[in-house]
């Protein structure tokens, strides 16, 4: 049970008080102006030190972490270009050196000779920016101590400019350069392995009796609901889709067991608070305690859809095949969904995403038209991938953040910006999207075409170029009497694994994705399952083959395809347990939805810990669980007010269902629930 | 040899230990009043109209190809997890049940019966089987009858049959309805029963189900108008059978 202030402050935090302080828009027009010629890593200092003089101190009494936004608005970059975005700071690095640390790092760079002119530009940006916030740390230290909260004070005089002690310091430590990273356009920005980095300072601090268990959980509490405050600044244009994301468990570097006491703690914690941030995330293998697994399924149950479960005796191999150090790979963490971020480089997860559905039915019309036989068909998938890919050398341009560079890898060390080559590898992800929806259109046309000869090409055609208007007939036959993926049989994990095959293929070929990286293929699809479907021109998406009319929805990440009622939970695992993961290293989930009841019962936590064992032994990458109550949906469309706190699992995060654009929430209460 | 199965569950939370998977085999020489799964009832596949549309009820399926399906799943399964056939009454098709076992290699399986049906079919079919799920109701035959058109002797004839033999760990699965199956008369029968067995492990009394109607308006018929029907009974303290019991959430 959470303390009564605590209770208090989460309700607050609901209903959006904190944001009253916001009195002035942030001037971005102004701050554009101001910067115009300037390199851009000065133009980010530039702006960076604006802002933060802006900012004026907000001293709440008796909350204990501090600073609160009072420039209202999303702050974006002052140049054009990609921010840095879906990653995390390298936490361990400020908690250790502290700001002090990292600037004197940075000047000691600046002193050996040989410094290019970039990198001198780099680092005194870098060292500006730690100075600013600093500063504006400063400003909350007297703010504080104005108001008679002396340990206030003396906490923000401390942390972040040096290294903390306590677990206090480091929470406080972190919020606060959090919040200045966002400060510093940084957007779906994660807060990684909380569980890692924080562990020793929960261990002192229980050691030498500064907190006991129960208080330091308090003291997570009320660090989670401040991740809640300013949540609707950080994010895209779906409430929710902020990219606080946490990942707990799995290994150390080194391979040995990292899940600890502080696991437990904080998905207890991430349970009491029932709040939308962060977004928990659970490394597990078939090693795992069986007391994480069962705070983790506890969790679960709570209906906050995560912690999303990462299989680490799939993802760390698959990440070791790409090419990361086994080192890095081990110690990887995720972007603000599910794709997969490994430290000391900045690998853009979400720079594309293909229509796996589309190529199918490309390959298929094509096959009807020419007469193609089955082999010829299938051979066409990969050139109508390739198709969509986006032109070689149309790649973005980054812009540098000298703050977060600071707090990232050795960029410092190397004295080049993260997004000028001071990380280590810069791959990018896509997204394969609609895979079911592919699959199913394909072990449809096999059956049917191909194997049993009852449809000729022809009338297939037709009914797909005519969006099956004169052909109702075909179309049931193709949705509700043809092998369906979910269902685990031979056809259909064939065409999906088929399509996977192509697809990885495809972005094997490419060499330089114009970083200098390679392109990971993922099984994510975000919120395209719904946007694919609304495109116009060249990529547009018509009627497929798998009696699928033209707007409908196609399938989400690795699930059944809309409308399919597949034979149940296991079978969906092993349907996608059948997947070649080594080569799909960008991440995305199983996403699988039970009914409300099946939670109610006193048994469901031990049925659910054997299901995680079973998403584990039929080695699938990655899942996330969902409880459903379509009623309870439906209800909350009419009457949002009440049912303010109702919490789903969008794609790839956890948002208010009430916040949602009513494209998403239909989307969800068309869901097949499984269990129980 | 063919079987028809009118539902199957995965991950299945009610029917026993661990993960599990619950087949519904269809057709049940029971018509209990309070029955929730009426289209579990008839033998043969029927036409239901849902809200979601006209459905048909009932597949048939290929004992080797349940069998293989069966046995997958089973290899998800760690500790005691496994594979609970329920119904309808399975008996009614133990010769096919008989031959899914055969594919399926040593998985825990829970056979759920109400033990109406051939004495040899349900000695074999325990033979066979992990645990037996007795789903005995109302021990005076009049009642028996006129609530479940169960007869009581073949019932009781074939449980100690199977309590004879002990070859399969078998408990009593019980609806707790109240005033109905909770009445003194027949806890009282029940505990002189458990004294009279040797194999039986415990009971498991199962709450009534609230939505047991539910079901009735898609098959045609209409749920009796009684609140007995639905609503969970009690046990009182003197309740002491020979064997542990508990009351299922």
């Amino acid at each position: 049970m959470l303390p009564e202030r605590l209770s208090a402050m989460r309700e607050q935090t609901r209903i959006g008080r904190y944001r009253r302080f916001r009195r002035a828009a942030a001037p971005t027009t102004v701050v554009q102006r101001r910067v115009a010629g300037l390199s851009p890593c000065r133009a980010m200092a530039e702006a960076f030190a604006i802002y933060t003089k802006l900012e004026k101190p907000v001293i709440l009494p008796g909350e204990r972490f501090f600073f609160t936004r009072t420039l209202s608005g999303h702050i974006p970059a002052p140049v054009p270009g990609l921010p840095i975005e879906n990653i995390s700071a390298d936490w361990e690095l400020l908690l250790h050196q502290g700001l002090s640390g990292r600037i004197a790092a940075a000047e000691a760079v600046l002193r050996t000779p040989g410094n290019t002119p970039e990198s001198m530009e780099f680092l005194q940006s870098a060292i500006a920016m730690m100075q600013a916030a600093s500063a504006l740390s400063r400003r909350y230290a007297d703010a504080a101590e104005q108001s008679g909260d002396t340990a206030g004070a003396a906490l923000l005089r401390k942390v972040p400019l040096y290294p903390a002690e306590t677990l206090h310091e480091a929470l406080q430590s972190i919020f606060f350069m959090y919040s200045m990273l966002h400060l510093s356009a940084v957007t779906l920005q994660g807060l990684g392995r909380m569980d890692q980095y924080l562990f020793d300072y929960y261990r002192r601090d229980l050691a030498e009796k500064r907190l006991t268990r129960q208080e330091a959980g308090e003291l997570l509490a009320e660090f989670f609901i401040c991740l809640n405050r300013e949540n609707d600044l950080y994010g895209m244009a779906q409430r929710g889709d902020d990219g606080q994301s946490v990942m707990l468990g799995g290994c150390r570097r080194n391979g040995s067991r990292g899940d600890n006491d502080l696991t437990l703690l904080l998905l207890e914690t991430a349970g009491e608070i029932a709040m939308i941030n962060p977004k928990i995330n659970l490394r597990v293998d078939s090693e795992t305690p069986a007391e994480i697994l069962r705070a983790g399924v506890q969790l679960t149950g709570r209906g906050l859809g995560f912690p999303q479960y990462c299989n680490d005796e799939v993802v760390i191999p698959a990440l070791i095949r790409f090419g990361y150090p086994p080192e890095d790979a081990r110690d990887y963490a995720v972007a603000a969904c599910w794709e997969f971020t490994v430290p000391d480089g900045r690998d853009i997860p979400n720079s594309m995403a293909i229509n796996l559905a589309l190529a199918a039915d490309r390959a298929i019309r094509a096959a009807m038209r020419e007469g193609l036989s089955w082999e010829e068909l299938l051979q066409n998938l990969a050139p109508e991938i390739r198709k969509q890919l986006p032109p070689p050398h149309s790649r973005r341009e980054l812009v540098p953040n000298p703050l977060f560079s600071a707090l990232k890898g050795r960029c410092i060390e190397r004295g080049r910006d993260l997004h000028s080559g001071g990380g280590r590898h810069y791959h990018t992800g896509a997204h394969g999207c609609g895979s079911s929806t592919a699959a199913d259109a394909l072990a449809a046309v096999k059956k049917w075409v191909y194997d049993e000869g009852r449809i000729p090409p022809a009338r297939l055609l037709r009914a797909l170029e005519s969006n099956f208007a004169d052909d109702e007939e075909l179309r049931l036959l193709l949705r509700d009497h043809s092998p369906k993926t979910g269902n685990c049989d031979p056809a259909t994990n064939d065409c999906l694994r088929r399509v996977f095959d192509a697809f990885a293929d495809v972005l094997e070929e490419i060499t330089d994705n114009g970083f200098g990286g390679r392109i990971r293929p993922g099984t994510g699809s975000a919120q395209n399952y719904a946007l694919m479907t609304r495109r116009e021109g060249p990529l547009r998406l018509r009627a497929t083959a798998d009696g699928r009319r033209d707007g409908e929805y196609i399938s989400s990440s690795l699930s059944p395809a809309p409308g399919v009622c597949a034979r149940g939970l296991l079978s969906i695992l092993q349907t996608y347990g059948t997947l070649d993961y080594s080569r799909l290293c960008n991440g995305g989930p199983i996403t699988l939805e039970v009914t409300p009841a099946y939670f109610r019962s006193p048994e469901a936590v031990e049925k659910t810990i054997a299901l995680i064992h079973a998403f584990i032994r039929t080695g699938c990458q990655q899942l996330q669980m969902n409880t459903l109550d379509p009623a309870v949906l439906r209800d909350a469309q009419k009457h949002p007010e009440r049912h303010r706190d109702l919490i789903v699992r969008v794609w790839g995060w956890s948002g208010y269902f009430v916040e949602l654009d009513p494209m998403y929430q239909d989307q969800i209460i068309g869901r097949q629930s499984y269990g129980g | 040899m063919d079987g028809l199965i009118f539902d199957i569950a995965e991950g299945s939370i009610h029917d026993g230990p661990g993960l599990r998977t619950t087949v519904f085999l269809k057709g049940c020489p029971l018509r209990c009043r309070w029955c929730h799964s009426p289209e579990g009832q008839s033998p043969e596949p029927e036409w239901l109209n849902t809200a979601a549309g006209r459905r048909l009820c009932g597949v048939r399926w290929k004992a080797e190809d349940l069998g293989q399906y069966l046995r997958r799943l089973g290899e998800l399964t760690v500790g005691e997890g496994g594979i609970t056939f329920s119904g309808g009454e399975p008996l009614m098709q133990a010769d096919f049940l008989l031959e899914v076992f055969d594919h399926l290699d040593g998985i825990h399986t829970i056979v759920e019966t109400s033990g109406m049906g051939k004495r040899t079919k349900l000695l074999q079919l325990a033979g066979k089987s992990s645990r037996i799920h007795f789903g005995i109701k109302i021990l005076s035959p009049i009642p028996a009858h006129s609530w479940t058109g169960a007869s009581l002797p073949i019932v009781l004839r074939n449980l100690h049959a199977l309590d004879e033999s002990g070859t399969a760990e078998y408990l009593f699965r019980i609806p707790l309805l109240a005033g109905i199956v909770d009445t003194g008369d027949n806890l009282r029968r029940l505990m002189d029963l458990t004294f009279s067995l040797r194999h039986l492990r415990q009971i498991e009394f199962l709450p009534a189900n609230p939505l047991a109607a539910a079901k009735y308006a898609a098959c045609g018929r209409t749920f009796p108008r009684d609140r007995r029907l639905t609503t969970t009974g009690t046990i009182p303290a003197w309740f002491a059978p020979a064997v542990p019991w508990r009351l299922l959430e």
